[in-house]
């Protein structure tokens, strides 16, 4: 059980505070925020999702921004802590639509009356959006959304693809009702794939992965069956290495998931056969899937980065990156990183001609040579060189003294994986109305590494 | 799940959001005090007062106190809105222990709640009473929650579940077995929601209690799946902690060869349909399995036994199947992630080593979810690595650092790696740290270092290979920490050298070359920790091989040479190898060791480091005989022995000086995986080490369980059989066998009834209500035939019968049902004419003489009503002069004597009520005084106190001879009644519209009787019954205690002589305040020379009086009676 629940903003302000249980003195919150903010100087980096201060033991978690702290003095188990902070923020954030500060504060009511449903004298009453609905009385205030840039996976939907989507949607509150009367009927299922790919210095891949998730987010009334239909060709299970060998062996061309798990409201009664999922969705946003990968994909970028010695004291860095998608889609904020040896005190850098929305930068305190660019389309070269200026002789081996290239970036539209929702289907009562699906794909950096 | 509250949610939140839309709740937050809070909170409207406790509770969220607003506030709790009534309750919690006497004011509506016909509103009230946690309050809240357990909704009765931790938690031990009887109640429920939150409760108020888990243990077992996954891992846990209990772990358990065989055939048959039906199908096959067998034998026993093994295997086999859903099969766990963490800790317990082998991937699954519960995932995983790495050694790819991964994520992985590496994988790993190594974040190369160290270590034949390798990382580093003075580039090369010094240490002798490497080096390293330790490797292996010894006095001499410019710890490392050196050295170099000794020691003396000067000095004494005998070799060998010693202890001494800060000290703590504890390495409050295997004692249910589980190891095969079908024969064999044991055991026909009686609970809280009264019907019938006495087999046999299914399920309402079946058998009413003349008032001493110079004053609560006013109880004093003078002017008032007699009428007129808190303090009507009392003589006087129900001693002041003596009249609320006569018609139609909240029922235990029944035995002239005796005794007792009308007597007939159970009293009254009537029933349990199990139950529309009362009778009739009447 948990003794205390607060909200702190990045500055460490209190939004949301419930004491539970009163065993934990009252300064607990400043207490924290100045551990996790001060951690750095332990000489840790980051502060641990839980660490314990004079017998307390705190746990946060990170949410769009927010601190969701949960301090108790007892033993309890702490993934199940740190899965009710992630919890209560998805069920705040199914209720006003927005997470950040300012609709916290805008709905303190509403966010009190939900905290009390949710837990009760520091033991969990219930995290379903769909069972918390028949208890709570508070309405939601909607803060509006386009002053917001919004955080999470699905956010990036909102940047520049405007044309595609309303960009309110995703942030409509799952149970406040429209200001129009009536609420809008659609859809939102959302492919998010992060993937880790770590290239050999002699640019072959060493390891690679797709951790995957199917999210769904549903604003249809009376709860209607969905079915959800993905690759015929998807199979389960790599070589012999699972014991629930899903058919046939990996074809060419096939997708092959390692492992997946679904959503409790799955019905998998078709899944073998035509690969479809049944379910009928909760309220709130919730994953339908999570799927891992570990088959050999296309990876979206190549890197080649090249340094070599071009005088005593000097030495050059060449960097590439192609973009190896189709043209009709767009990577957007890059970012490429590079740590430099230790040595180097001055960094020049010459960007291609005619290159727009670039910044190049060195970071001094580590080291570190960072590229970012606005977007890269598809099949597109770009190049960037950038001299290096050492305080001493290099002992002939640069190379070994600077470090792996690493890569972020975000691709709308596009899945390594190949895995498509081939259709969406909702059962619905009349004909004449025909919900929204939207229906999208994202692809995440999350370890894009290139050894040198 | 709940549509009537989904409806009435909707309405109430249409209804307040029009009315709210005028503004949004932003500008309450942000500027609350704009408005003033107080007339909003008197307004008519409901909309109003939301609006004002809205900013109320801004002004809280920003650290207000504004409990000023209490009185008002309260006021509102009695609303019909119930937006109003949850924020009410909102404000309240928060307040209600700093303002306990303004919280109480909210008990009413709170009880009136309780009886509201909407759900909703029935579990918030229980919630808010249970949340004010006031010690005075706790009786009622227990048997509120006592009733709301039994509530047909199944929201209250998870209400009702979650109030008892706090109930539980204001540490009252009188409450304890309530609590946990209503604990058993609610584990024991239909709904697995409910079940979810009495796991809960159970977890935190009573976890070791094991006989309530083993009552519901199979049921407990197959709801575990639809309980929320909150309730869920709290479950699997108690579950877990009862199985080690009761069995044992796996290995030693006597289900082990059981549970071999068993899983055994779900992996022969292991077709993944199977594995992934055996949640439901599976299962439920399992049950018709039992179902048929039960009804075949119709025993409990087998039931019981087969209930236990098949849960215990079932269990950990059912945890697979979830287990291997959540990682290939379609399946819920995904949410649950920490579920499947906690299942994989049940399986790392439980599982036999083969299964544990399935916990791998989902834990490898979970890895992948988010950033922080990956670093509980691998603190776990970081266990089981260390003491089973086979398990995850083929997955060793899957802990290579990610670029995004945190300091801490990053080094658990390394400690993982390092201790699951193979000779197979050894070569991918090491090409891995070699990119690590490289890594700009330094601390991350350092650690890398080490778990190579690490891993040759773990796979000796990789030495060498680590060894170059590390070698030649030494000597890049030094290089760039010439310049760089980075302190990470220190760390890595003293965690470089480290690991040498830990790879060297397990052969010595194969690395000699790399000794005396390290050594040239030293002119190179100038890391001091690193520089001691190379020494260190100077002292230790100075007799290893050829060339080291041959290169020594080189080294000695060099190291005596730089002496002085060394840090502290090189310094005395220096000392130490020398002297160790220098123990171990023989021939003509002993001379010059020595020299440099000398040397080295008198610079030391003049070190400006005491530790140096210390060790200096020490050691020159300690080797006073090796320095002086300079030359004399024969000396040496005659004072062997003392050199010994001198080596001994020097070596003892150097033994500790290695100094080897390997950087896992604590982390070999163990702690149970999964817990709070593992994580951040203290036993937190309220960790608990699973309990001893086989701790429970096995009653005797579980010998019979024993015995049905060879049988049910029987049923097993024969499953088995049945489903593979391997052969007729076998089968039929195995039937028969199965069916001819049951027939032996199935004779007994009462446990099929029983039987039936525990199915169909299944269904419904009132069916077995029914099945237990036609049990007692049966009884009484065979009482009718046997009713003089003489107990025949049958009855014996049904009654034991009975009996054993009570202690079986001894779920309260059922045991008072059946004792009202027994009780309604045959009972014959008497009257009890002449007792009111028999009782003794009870006398209390006021003032004893030895404190009153002589004056004695008793006092006794009258039975008679005061003639002032119906408010006032009278109180007989009795003054008596022990001294041998006269004593003048006595007069007893209250302390406050500027209360004159005229204002205490007035407030007797003024008010009743109690609401008005100034008033309601104790008035005392004064009496009247005693001018004169001679020695020897007794007075008595009246007094009349009103007590306003205040239990506490009411101070008085009593005047003699002019001096004033403090004294303590202690109120008996058994006269804050007087009596009410009625029949017993009126009776039992009173008790009839009294029920639920208003009725409370405890137990005691009277033994008055015993001697009064001795008493009989020994004039043995006139025996009289037994039950009149007892019937005396009790009512008088009753009586003399408190200001009762006695009703009638119900007295048993049928029963045998001297089995007193089923005699009852009633007593009626009515309280002097308020005239409410106030019901006391008391049954009667037990043998008529044995101490008796009184139950008395009290009924009262006034729930804080009627509780007190209860509370009075219960001590008074569990307090024996000094004077034998």
């Amino acid at each position: 059980m948990i003794s205390q629940f607060f909200v702190l903003s990045q500055r460490g302000d209190n939004i949301v505070f419930r004491d539970y249980r009163g065993e934990v003195p009252k300064g607990s919150a400043e207490i924290f925020f100045r551990k996790v903010k001060f951690w750095k100087e332990d000489g840790e980096g980051d502060a641990p999702p839980v660490f314990n201060v004079d017998g307390v033991n705190y746990f946060h978690v990170k949410v769009a921004g927010l601190l969701f702290v949960a301090t108790t003095r007892v033993n309890v188990s702490p993934s199940l802590v740190l899965e009710l902070l992630q919890r209560i923020a998805r069920v705040i954030k199914d209720y006003l639509g927005i997470l950040n500060e300012d609709s916290l504060r805008k709905n303190f009511v509403l966010v009190y009356e939900l905290l009390d449903e949710v837990i009760d004298f520091g033991y969990v009453k219930t995290t379903s959006t769909e069972v918390l609905k028949s208890y709570i009385f508070n309405e939601p205030i909607v803060v509006d959304a386009a002053r917001v840039p919004s955080l999470g996976a699905a956010g990036i939907f909102m940047q520049g693809s405007k044309r595609r989507m309303p960009g309110t949607a995703v942030t409509k509150s799952v149970v406040a009702n429209e200001p129009g009367g009536r609420k809008r009927e659609e859809i939102f299922v959302d492919i998010i794939e992060k993937i880790s790919v770590t290239f050999s210095s002699s640019g072959y891949i060493l390891t690679s992965e797709i951790d995957g998730t199917i999210q769904m987010k549903s604003y249809l009334s009376g709860n209607p069956e969905i079915r959800l239909a993905l690759n015929d060709d998807l199979s389960i299970g790599r070589g012999g290495s699972s014991i629930y060998d899903y058919g046939n062996s990996s074809g060419s061309g096939s997708v092959i998931l390692d492992d997946c798990n679904f959503h409790e409201s799955v019905h998998l009664d078709n899944f073998d056969i035509d690969r479809t999922l049944a379910l009928v969705p909760p309220d709130g946003e919730f994953p339908v899937m999570n799927y891992r990968m570990t088959q050999e994909f296309r990876t979206p970028f190549r890197i080649n980065a090249l340094i070599e010695e071009v005088g005593p004291l000097k030495a050059e860095v060449i960097l590439k990156v192609c973009a190896e998608f189709t043209s009709s889609i767009t990577a957007n904020t890059i970012l490429v990183q590079m740590p430099l040896p230790t040595y180097t005190t001055r960094v020049t850098f010459e960007l291609e001609p005619g290159a727009v929305g670039n910044t190049t930068d060195f970071k001094e305190a580590n080291k570190r040579l960072e590229w970012g660019l606005k977007k890269i389309v598809g099949g597109s070269e770009h190049t960037l060189r950038a001299k290096l200026t050492f305080s001493q002789e290099s002992h002939g081996n640069i190379v070994k003294e600077s470090g792996p290239v690493s890569m972020t970036f975000t691709i709308p539209m596009y899945n390594c994986s190949r895995l498509q929702v081939k259709y969406l289907h909702i059962a619905k009562k009349s004909k004449t109305d025909n919900p929204y699906r939207w229906v999208r794909y994202v692809t995440q950096a999350n370890s894009y590494v290139a050894r040198l | 799940m709940f549509p009537q509250f989904g409806a009435t949610a909707e309405t109430l939140s249409k209804a307040s959001s029009m009315v709210f839309r005028i503004g949004t709740d932003a500008h309450l937050y942000d500027d609350p005090e704009d408005v003033n809070i107080a007339p909003l909170l008197d307004s008519k409207f409901d909309s109003e007062k939301c609006e004002a406790l809205k900013r109320l509770l801004a002004l809280i969220a920003q650290g207000f106190d504004v409990s000023n607003f209490f009185p008002q506030v309260v006021k509102n709790v009695a609303t019909q809105s119930l937006e109003l009534k949850k924020l009410v309750y909102l404000y309240l919690l928060h307040y209600a222990e700093k303002r306990p006497n303004e919280a109480l004011l909210s008990i009413n509506c709170f009880q009136k709640d309780l009886g509201d016909p909407n759900a909703l509103v029935r579990a918030c009230a229980l919630r808010a009473m249970a949340g004010i946690r006031l010690h005075v309050i706790s009786s009622l809240v227990l048997v509120a929650v006592g009733k709301c357990a039994r509530d047909p909704s199944v929201y209250v009765r998870k209400s009702a579940a979650n109030a008892l931790p706090k109930l539980y938690d204001l540490r009252l031990e009188e409450h304890t077995s309530a609590i946990e009887e209503i604990v058993g109640i609610l584990l024991n429920d239909q709904s697995p929601g409910v079940v979810g939150a009495a796991a809960a409760a159970f977890a935190s108020i009573c976890p070791s209690n094991f006989s309530l888990i083993e009552r519901n243990y199979r049921r407990l077992c197959e709801i575990l799946p639809d309980v929320e996954e909150w309730g869920q891992i709290i479950l699997i846990g108690i579950l877990l902690r009862f199985v080690i209990a009761r069995h044992g772990l796996v290995e030693e358990s006597i289900m082990f060869s059981l549970h071999s065989t068993k899983s055994g055939k779900s992996e022969k048959d292991g077709e993944a349909s199977k594995i992934s039906n055996k949640e439901d199908t599976g299962y439920a096959s399992g049950n018709d399995d039992f179902g048929l067998g039960a009804n075949v034998s119709g025993n409990i026993d087998l039931e019981f036994s087969n209930m236990v093994s098949r849960c215990y295997i079932e269990g950990p086999d059912e945890y697979l199947s979830r287990l291997s859903y959540a990682n290939t099969g379609p399946s819920e766990l995904n949410v649950a992630q920490f579920t499947s963490g906690k299942t994989a800790g049940v399986h790392w317990i439980m599982a036999p080593r083969e299964n544990v082998k399935k916990i791998v991937k989902p834990l490898l699954f979970l890895l992948r979810s988010s950033n922080a519960a990956k670093y509980v995932v691998l603190c776990n995983i970081q266990v089981f690595a260390k003491a089973m790495p086979s398990l995850f050694a083929p997955h060793f790819e899957d802990f290579f650092i990610c670029s995004s991964d945190s300091y801490q994520i990053k080094t658990l992985k390394l400690e993982i790696l390092s201790s699951i590496v193979t000779e197979s994988t050894i070569s991918f790993v090491f090409k891995e740290f070699q990119d690590y190594i490289r890594d700009p974040d330094r601390r991350f190369a350092a650690d890398t270092v080490a778990a190579i160290g690490l891993c040759s270590q773990r796979l000796p034949d990789t030495a060498t290979t680590c060894l170059e390798g590390l070698l030649a990382l030494t000597r890049q580093e030094f290089l760039s920490s010439d310049f760089g003075s980075v302190d990470g580039e220190a760390g890595v090369l003293i965690q470089a050298i480290m690991s040498i010094q830990s790879i060297i240490k397990q052969d010595p002798p194969s690395h000699e070359k790399v000794i005396i490497q390290l050594i040239r080096s030293l002119d190179s390293v100038k890391v001091p920790a690193a520089r001691a330790i190379i020494i260190w490797m100077v002292g230790e292996y100075s007799s290893l091989g050829e060339t080291i010894p041959r290169t020594l006095s080189t080294v000695l001499k060099y190291l005596a040479w730089h002496f002085t410019s060394e840090a502290l710890e090189t310094k005395l490392q220096i000392l130490n190898s020398i002297v160790k050196v220098l123990l171990c050295a023989e021939g003509q170099d002993i001379q010059s060791f020595k020299r440099v000794l000398n040397y080295v020691l008198e610079l030391a003396e003049c070190d400006l480091n005491y530790d140096v000067r210390d060790r200096a000095r020490f050691l020159r004494k300690i080797l006073s005989s090796n320095l002086d005998s300079q030359g004399l070799e024969e000396e040496t060998n005659i004072l062997s022995p003392n050199k010994d010693l001198a080596y001994v202890l020097s070596g003892h001494i150097f033994g500790g000086q290695t100094k080897s800060s390997s950087p896992e000290p604590i982390n070999y703590r163990f702690y149970l995986p999964g817990s709070l504890s593992q994580i951040v390495l203290h036993a937190a409050p309220g960790y608990e080490p699973l309990p001893k295997p086989c701790s429970l004692l096995q009653d005797d249910n579980l010998d019979q369980g024993t015995n049905g589980l060879e049988r049910a190891r029987n049923s097993d095969s024969f499953n088995t059989d049945e489903t593979d079908s391997l052969s007729g024969s076998l089968d039929e064999e195995g039937a028969s066998d199965y069916g001819s044991e049951h027939s032996i055991s199935g004779s007994n026909v009462s446990g099929g009834s029983n039987e039936t009686g525990s199915a169909s609970e299944g269904d419904d809280n009132t069916d077995p209500l029914i099945q237990i009264s036609d049990v007692g019907h049966a009884f009484e019938n065979q009482h009718g035939v046997s009713h003089s006495g003489s107990a025949d087999l049958g009855e014996l046999i049904s009654k034991r019968a009975l009996e054993s299914w009570l202690d079986d399920q001894p779920n309260s309402s059922n045991t008072s049902t059946s004792e009202q079946s027994q009780v309604r058998i045959s009972t014959a009413r008497i009257s009890i004419g002449d007792i009111r003349h028999q009782v003794k008032s009870k006398s209390y001493t006021l003032l004893d003489p030895a404190n009153g110079n002589g004056l004695k004053v008793d006092y006794s609560f009258s039975s008679e009503v005061s003639t002032i006013s119906p408010h006032l109880v009278s109180v007989e004093v009795f003054f008596k002069n022990c001294s041998s003078e006269t004593m003048s002017d006595i007069l007893l008032e209250d302390e406050e004597s500027n209360k004159d007699s005229n204002s205490a009428d007035q407030t007797l007129v003024a008010t009743d009520s109690f609401l008005t808190s100034h008033n309601n303090v104790p008035i005392l009507v004064p009496m009247e005084e005693i001018t004169y009392l001679e020695p020897g003589q007794t007075a008595k006087r009246i007094i009349q106190v009103r007590f306003h129900h205040h239990l506490l001693p009411l101070k008085l002041a009593l005047s003699y001879n002019g001096n004033n003596l403090p004294v303590k009249l202690r109120p008996d609320i058994g006269y804050f009644v007087k009596p009410l006569p009625m029949n017993i018609e009126a009776f039992t139609d009173k008790e009839s519209r009294l029920p639920g909240m208003f009725e409370y029922v405890r137990s005691s235990t009277f033994t008055d009787h015993i001697g009064e029944l001795n008493k009989d035995k020994g004039d043995n002239l006139v025996v009289k019954d037994n039950f009149l005796v007892i019937c005396q005794c009790l009512a008088l007792k009753m009586l003399g205690n408190a200001n009762l009308f006695l009703v009638s007597v119900d007295m048993p007939v049928s029963t045998n002589l001297d089995d007193a159970s089923g005699l009852r009293l009633r007593f009626s009254s009515e309280i002097l305040s308020n005239s409410i009537p106030c019901l006391i029933t008391i049954t009667v349990e037990g043998k008529c020379n044995d101490p008796l199990q009184v139950s008395v139950k009290v009924n009262c529309e006034e729930t804080v009086f009627g509780l007190n009362l209860l509370n009075r009778v219960v001590n008074f009739l569990a307090e024996s009676s000094l004077s034998p009447l």
